[in-house]
C-alpha cells in the first residue's frame, strides 16, 4: 500500500467513472477489508465472497460518503465491512454443537484453564488458543461475537468499536460484559456435560 | 474483573496473535467483479431495508397497526350501534311540528 495514495482524489475519480481509480481503490482497501472479514467470518461463508460483498457495498454507497474532518475514509469502509459481516453472522441461524470429546488435548487444556481447573497457562500454540476461541465465539449471538472479537482479540478501544459499529461506548462495554458472562456459562455447560457433578 | 475474565483475556491475547498473519494478496479479477456487480445490483433492495429494520421492529410495528385498527373498528362499530337508539329517543322526546 503506497503512502502517497491520495484517497480523496481517487474517490473523486471513481465517482467520475474512472475504472483505473476504482481498481486502485480496491487494491488500497483490500488488506483492511480482508482482515476485518477474516476476523468476523461466519463458519459457512467463504472469505472471498464476503470480501467481494463488502466491496460491492462500498462502491454502491460511495456517492453517499461525505468526508468529515479527522475521520479517515477507512473508518467509513470499516463500518460498512463490519456491518456486512454482522448481517452474515446474523443470517447464520444454526449454531454449531460440540462437546469436550470433540476437542484436541491442547484445546481442552485451554478450556480447563478458562474455568480454573488448571491454574497454569497452557504452553500450547496460538493456533490451539485460536481454535478454542473460535469454537466458543461461534456459540454466541452475532453482536456478542462481534464485540468480543473487536475488543478482546483485535484489542481495539471502546471508542474505535463505537465508531465502527455505531453503538455508544456504554453500550459496547455493557455488551462485552454480558458476552463474557454468556461465554462463561457456555464453557461451564460444555464442561458440565462431560463431567457431570455427582 | 473476575477470574474468568482475566483468564479469557490471556486466552484471547494468545489467539489474537494469529489474526494479522498471512493475509493473501488481491485475488485476480476482484476489482472487475466488484465494479460489474456494484453497477448491476440495486443499491438497497426492500430485503435490505427489512434486514436493517430487523424482524423485531417489523413485528412491533405490525402489532401496533393491528391494535390501532382494532381500536378504530370498535369505535366505528359502537357509533353504528348507538346511532339508531339515539335517533329513536330524539324522535320520541321532541315534539313533532306537524299533527
Amino acid at each position: 500500500m503506497s503512502e502517497a495514495f491520495d484517497v480523496q482524489t481517487c474517490i473523486g475519480r471513481v465517482r467520475n467513472g474512472d475504472q483505473w481509480a476504482s481498481r486502485a481503490l480496491v487494491e488500497h482497501l483490500h488488506p483492511l477489508v480482508r482482515r476485518l472479514v477474516r476476523n468476523h467470518l461466519p463458519r459457512r461463508e467463504s472469505e472471498e465472497d464476503l470480501v467481494q460483498e463488502a466491496f460491492i457495498k462500498v462502491f454502491q454507497k460511495l456517492d453517499g460518503y461525505q468526508p468529515r474532518d479527522g475521520i479517515p475514509f477507512e473508518h467509513w469502509v470499516s463500518r460498512l465491512t463490519v456491518r456486512t459481516c454482522l448481517d452474515a453472522l446474523r443470517a447464520e441461524r444454526v449454531r454449531p454443537e460440540w462437546r469436550m470429546a470433540d476437542l484436541g488435548e491442547n484445546e481442552a487444556g485451554w478450556l480447563d484453564f478458562l474455568l480454573s481447573r488448571q491454574a497454569v497457562e497452557p504452553a500450547s500454540s496460538s493456533a490451539d488458543a485460536q481454535a478454542i476461541v473460535t469454537r466458543l465465539l461461534a456459540l454466541l449471538s452475532a453482536p456478542d461475537r462481534l464485540v468480543l472479537t473487536l475488543l478482546d482479540l483485535e484489542q481495539r478501544s471502546t471508542l474505535e468499536i463505537s465508531e465502527i459499529t455505531g453503538w455508544t461506548r456504554a453500550m459496547v462495554k455493557m455488551r462485552a460484559m454480558r458476552a463474557r458472562f454468556k461465554l462463561r456459562q457456555i464453557a461451564r455447560r460444555v464442561m458440565k456435560n462431560d463431567f457431570p457433578e455427582p | 474483573m473476575n477470574d474468568f475474565d482475566q483468564r479469557w483475556q490471556v486466552l484471547a491475547r494468545k489467539a489474537g496473535r494469529l489474526l494479522d498473519e498471512s493475509l493473501p494478496g488481491l485475488p485476480p479479477g476482484l476489482a472487475a467483479r466488484v465494479l460489474a456487480r456494484s453497477r448491476e445490483a440495486p443499491v438497497e433492495s426492500w430485503e435490505d431495508l427489512l434486514g436493517a429494520l430487523s424482524l423485531r421492529a417489523v413485528l412491533v410495528t405490525t402489532c401496533l397497526c393491528l391494535v390501532c385498527a382494532g381500536w378504530a373498528f370498535s369505535e366505528w362499530y359502537e357509533v353504528r350501534i348507538e346511532r339508531p337508539a339515539l335517533e329513536r329517543s330524539m324522535t320520541r322526546e321532541l315534539p313533532l311540528p306537524w299533527p
